[in-house]
């Protein structure tokens, strides 16, 4: 886009949304100190116990606490936090990460949608539409709880080949907690710093601070109160999946800069006429696809300006901003690359030896979303339409 | 034209990263331009 001149160098480089840049390195600086502690290992032995040592119950679990942290953190920051405990949880039963793992994506996804800050999409909408957190958490908390009952139960048939052979297949667990916390003080300091970066991005908004500054500060605060060296931490940070967002951002913006996303939105509405049943159930359907192909966060970025001209051309735009809330964060179940949380947690994968390819997660991602918009779609038409 | 080189360049990064022909970083980086021959006419 750049070598071609379809966009200039600074115009590239000003697309680059240094604040979801940020808010990763920030909470990967984080959560890999917390990896050499131990913590990971500790909550993985005790989810296994709490499992029973049976493959589906560990999916269920793990889905329950990713997609209830996805909710109250950024589903970024959770995965990069859960990812870890699933690679050692499955190493410890000899069997394949990637259901585990593809299932956490697709919950962190559904749980992420439930608040304001669950995905960086809401974030954007919420800023755009002026909506607060209470607002945001009353409109999307119960659609979410309902797809993410309904997944529990899609996810039991997709994974159920994978989960049957790990059943058969998996080593005897003779697991102990006890001892696994190797640095108990440094622990401690992180986790309190965890804590406290939660509690800085539920107050962030009001305060005038955007995520990313509160992700770094988190992460200064732990270099400077655990002494530790940062050369190290640094380097276990995913640059690849912070490179591939910049270089994704740059290829957007230039077909955003030709006008051919505006183009596509505005048939969209030349198409429906306006109408309001028309338009949100084709928005959400439209933007549950488009965020399968386009990274989620671009592409919110882009429809907004949209619903923003409608709303000034008298069209109510509630259901709008909930279509696209609900398709941009659902549809980014669609593919690997929909959203952040699917890149992290593919690379992290990867590094472990285990790639998540293309078209395996396509098989389980299409269907998920397909169920998930026919959800969402009675949810805004009952909630919203009628 | 720009509009159809945009769209050539976008689906051919969206075509790499789909069939994992190459890393799909290097494809994303290779699709925004980022290379050095951007960056040298930046610093120039």
């Amino acid at each position: 886009m750049v070598a071609l001149h379809v966009v200039e160098q600074h115009e590239a480089f000003e697309a680059i949304d240094f604040n979801v840049i940020f808010l990763l390195l920030g909470m990967m600086v984080i959560a890999n100190v917390m990896r050499g502690t131990g913590v990971f290992q500790w909550v993985a032995i005790r989810s296994i116990r709490v499992a029973g040592g049976d493959p589906w119950r560990i999916v269920l679990v793990l889905c329950l606490i990713t997609a209830v942290a996805s909710a109250f953190l950024d589903n970024v920051t959770t995965v990069v936090l859960i990812g870890p405990v699933t690679l050692y949880i499955a190493a410890a039963l000899g069997v394949s990460p990637l259901p585990y793992l593809i299932a956490e994506i697709l919950a962190s996804n559904v749980g992420g949608m439930a608040t304001l800050i669950g995905d960086p999409p809401n974030i954007l909408i919420g800023s755009a539409a002026g909506i607060d957190f209470a607002t945001f958490a009353w409109n999307m908390t119960p659609v979410a709880v309902l797809i993410l009952v309904a997944f529990l139960a899609l996810a039991r048939v997709l994974f159920a080949k994978d989960l049957a052979a790990h059943r058969e297949h998996m080593s005897e667990l003779d697991l102990d907690e006890t001892g696994v916390i190797t640095e108990p003080r440094l622990m401690r300091m992180s986790v309190a710093v965890l804590a406290l970066t939660i509690l800085g991005f539920l107050f962030a908004a009001p305060l005038g601070y955007e995520p990313a500054t509160v992700a770094l500060l988190g992460a200064s605060l732990l270099f400077i109160v655990a002494r530790i060296d940062p050369t190290e931490v640094l380097e276990r940070v995913e640059w690849n999946t912070l490179l591939f967002f910049v270089g994704l951002f740059m290829v957007v913006e230039g077909v955003i800069k030709v006008g051919i996303i505006s183009g596509i939105a505005d048939t969209l509405f030349d198409v429906t006429g306006g109408e309001p049943v028309a338009t949100s159930v084709s928005l959400l359907w439209i933007s549950g696809v488009a965020s399968g192909i386009v990274d989620n966060i671009p592409y919110t970025a882009t429809v907004i300006p949209i619903i923003q001209q409608l709303g000034e051309r008298g069209a109510d735009v509630e259901p709008l901003w909930w279509s696209l809330a609900m398709g941009a964060d659902l549809g980014g179940n669609g593919t690997i690359i929909g959203a952040s949380a699917n890149v992290v947690i593919a690379s992290l994968a990867a590094r472990a030896g285990h790639e998540i390819t293309f078209r395996r997660f396509l098989r389980y991602g299409v269907l998920t979303v397909l169920m998930s918009l026919v959800i969402a779609t009675f949810y805004l038409f009952v909630r919203y339409l009628l | 034209m720009e509009v159809w080189l945009a769209a050539a360049i976008f689906l051919g990064t969206y075509v790499l990263i789909a069939t994992e022909l190459v890393h799909k970083t290097v494809a994303a980086l290779a699709g925004g331009g980022a290379d050095g021959r951007a960056a040298r006419r930046g610093a120039a």
